[in-house]
């Protein structure tokens, strides 16, 4: 019964898009396209909260339910289960997006091709989720209800990656709003608030993916250049770009255009996602929804391409250097974002145009990576510096400042390498030109966006030193016969066994320095699966992360991989800086307004 | 003047992405294509996990060794990496590395393991 409501209302939103579809296109006008899209919006959220509730009371006869869940997972990781699979997670999909579509069409008014293109997104998804993977498909398993599930992937099991997903889809989803504001006339010259947590939530949702790779993936790393990591990467970039062009005049011109490049960025990564296009250690399902996929990512480059060409024909002279400046940004952020487009789909194209089999891995990301970094980080103070008249001399001091201590550094250590030394620079750089414009600011909202620049330097360098400076090593320890790594001395100290219903853990005791750890491996009988459980130290300077290997029949030996992970903390404290400090400076313009 | 500059830095841009595209492309090979090369670097070879062990290498380190095969041939790969948690016998695995030597020495191994993922086939 459930799976036919469900059904039900899916199939209603549905028809509700096709009716004002109909009604766009032939500008019938009789009911108000708002008052559609609002009934279409809540069939479709009841559609997506049936399933939550089949879920949470245990409906094995709903298709998705029977793939991801069990009878005995705790009520939180049942709500979460909903979304763990394809079946799942494009429908909440389609509601995130369909809420965005919704919030659009409450505030603006729009063109036809535009509104055309929306209703074409929403009937598009909705009838996916109805006609090729439906999550409410009825299931009998020989003939009879099932009456268990066959459970969770185990990797999931995990509190950031209950969030992660949520915060990704309304990050994501959030671009088409952004294309709903540029396509009506009656625009604000200002960042709306819909806006900025569309950004927020992007943000915190790649920042709780990494933190999830880093506590469960047990490989010491929270990026690894993954196609799903980059499917969400590209369009942060793009949206990033879309939030500075508020920032300088000339940028008024290309936000249309930037606004379809990231809805489009965003649906390609659901492309990706979905369809196996490409190889990737997440991609869940290879469906026969890549062709239909592929149409819909087709007319969104199509329009994303139209819009580009209205943009670059509309002429404007920028004279001014800090309207240049800005514009260089906009554009290192937009070839970042197509260069690591083009890094994606390299096999592919190589296949299909010249049938090599060749892919480009993480050196090729990583080596792109360095230059563009280098002109964002080393521009972004000079924004500062060049919005108000008369710092050359504060420019002077900051840019000689960092060349001497870089300098410094790198004849002192022999560890800093000539490219470590640049980028010591540029860090230093940033710092002094924000602590000196720190005195010189007047209103909290410059003390705001200073922090939110500041944070960025603070994530940058701890990404630049976590990622370059990791040291790891493979290790067999005996009980009771303490080790020496680097200054710190490991021992371990036997093992623990711990099972509940879901799972059994072995769990390695070690000692790094007096402190305990626990590294496990966890055997999850339901998925015939095991996973590690990591242990973890963390000091400022470092991160010192141990994943279990293997443990020895009679409990004696472990062998265990240890990482040395310097300065990570800075990643984590930079990311929550940036996002608190952009919060805080939404919020405070938001009252003061 | 500033169509040009823009020029320029498009040009530059795709001479740079050119350029690191062919240094760091990895060859996508099978057991069985990877035997004709006595040596190749930066390969990404696709084939079935077997006998797998992990091997002492002194001063209490170690490291994996198992065999990558495609039923047509199969070679020695090594690893002192992270293990992924689904790397197991018959398990379809994608190494990153350099062969020579007879070995294929890994930098790093991916599984793919669509069981894990995929929706279990419902009759």
């Amino acid at each position: 019964m459930i799976a036919k409501i469900g059904w039900a209302f899916l199939f209603a939103s549905f028809c509700s898009f096709i009716l004002g579809f109909i009604l766009q296109f032939f500008k019938a006008k009789f009911i108000d396209d708002k008052n559609i899209i609002t009934t279409a919006f809540f069939l479709c959220l009841s559609a997506y909260l049936t399933l939550v509730l089949s879920f949470v009371l245990d409906k094995f006869y709903v298709y998705a339910v029977y793939q991801y869940s069990e009878v005995d997972l705790d009520l939180i990781y049942k709500i979460a289960a909903s979304w763990s699979g394809m079946h799942g997670s494009l429908l909440l999909w389609t509601t995130v997006l369909v809420l965005f579509i919704y919030l659009g069409v409450k505030n603006f008014e729009l063109k036809k091709l535009d509104s055309i293109f929306i209703y074409f997104s929403a009937i598009f998804l909705t009838g996916l989720s109805l006609f090729l993977v439906n999550p409410f498909q009825y299931v009998t398993v020989s003939g009879s209800v099932p009456a268990d599930g066959l459970g969770l992937n185990p990797l999931l099991h995990n509190g950031f990656m209950l969030a992660h997903p949520i915060f990704t889809y309304l990050g994501l989803n959030s671009s088409v709003y952004l294309v709903l504001k540029n396509s009506s006339e009656r625009q604000a010259n200002k960042i709306d608030n819909l806006e900025a947590f569309g950004w927020i939530c992007l943000t915190v949702g790649i920042f709780l993916g990494g933190i999830w790779a880093y506590l469960e993936l047990g490989w010491g790393g929270y990026w690894a250049w993954d196609p799903v990591e980059n499917s969400s990467f590209i369009p942060w970039l793009s949206y990033t770009a879309y939030l500075h062009l508020f920032k300088y005049k000339a940028g008024e011109k290309y936000r249309k255009f930037l606004a379809y490049l990231t809805h489009f960025f965003a649906i390609f990564g659901t492309f990706l996602t979905r369809t196996g296009f490409v190889q990737s250690v997440h991609t869940f399902s290879n469906s026969e929804m890549g062709w239909y996929l592929k149409f819909y990512v087709f007319f969104a480059l199509i329009l994303t391409f139209y819009n580009f060409l209205t943009a670059i024909r509309k002429q404007e002279k920028t004279q001014n250097r800090f309207e240049l400046l800005m514009s260089l940004q906009t554009l290192t952020f937009v070839f970042y974002a197509l260069s690591i487009l083009w890094g994606v789909l390299y096999g592919p194209l190589a296949d299909l145009l010249f049938g090599e089999q060749v892919i480009l891995g993480i050196p090729f990301f990583d080596a792109i990576s360095l230059p563009y970094w280098g002109i964002l980080l080393s521009i972004m103070p000079f924004g500062f510096l060049y919005r108000s008249s008369g710092e050359t001399r504060g420019t002077l001091v900051s840019v000689i400042a960092s060349f001497i201590i870089a300098i410094k550094a790198y004849w002192s250590f022999d560890s800093i390498s000539s490219i470590d030394a640049i980028f010591i620079a540029i860090f230093c750089f940033n710092t002094i030109c924000y602590t000196l414009k720190l005195f010189r600011s007047k209103t909290s909202d410059q003390v705001l966006l200073l922090l939110v620049h500041f944070f960025v330097i603070l994530t940058g360098v701890g990404i630049f030193f976590s990622y370059n400076k990791k040291i790891e090593i493979n290790l067999r320890l005996e009980r009771d016969n303490p080790k020496e790594l680097f200054n710190h001395i490991i021992v371990f100290k036997g093992i623990e066994v711990e099972k509940n219903r879901i799972f059994e853990e072995v769990k390695a005791k070690i000692l790094i320095d007096n402190k305990l750890v626990k590294p496990a491996s966890r055997y999850y009988f339901k998925k015939n699966q095991v996973t590690a459980e990591i242990g973890l130290v963390t000091e400022i300077k470092k991160d010192i992360y141990i994943s279990l290997v293997e443990i020895a029949e009679d409990g004696e030996t472990v062998a265990v991989k240890v990482y040395f992970n310097p300065w990570v903390i800075l990643v984590w404290l930079g990311i929550t800086g940036l996002l608190v400090s952009y919060t805080l400076y939404r919020i405070h313009g938001y009252f003061r307004l | 003047m500033r169509v040009l500059i823009g020029l320029v830095f498009v040009i530059l841009l795709i001479f740079f992405l050119a350029n690191q595209s062919i240094e760091n492309q990895k060859k996508v090979l099978k057991p069985s294509e990877l035997l004709m090369f006595e040596k190749k670097n930066l390969v990404r070879v696709l084939g079935n996990v077997r006998n797998m062990r992990i091997a002492n290498s002194g001063n209490d380190s170690f490291f994996f060794e198992f065999e990558l095969t495609d039923d047509v041939a199969s070679i020695k790969t090594v690893f002192s990496g992270y293990k992924p948690e689904l790397l197991q016998e018959g398990i379809k695995a994608i190494v990153d590395g350099d062969w020579h030597s007879g070995t294929l020495y890994a930098a790093s191994v991916l599984t793919q393991c669509p069981s894990k993922y995929e929706p279990k086939k419902i009759n």
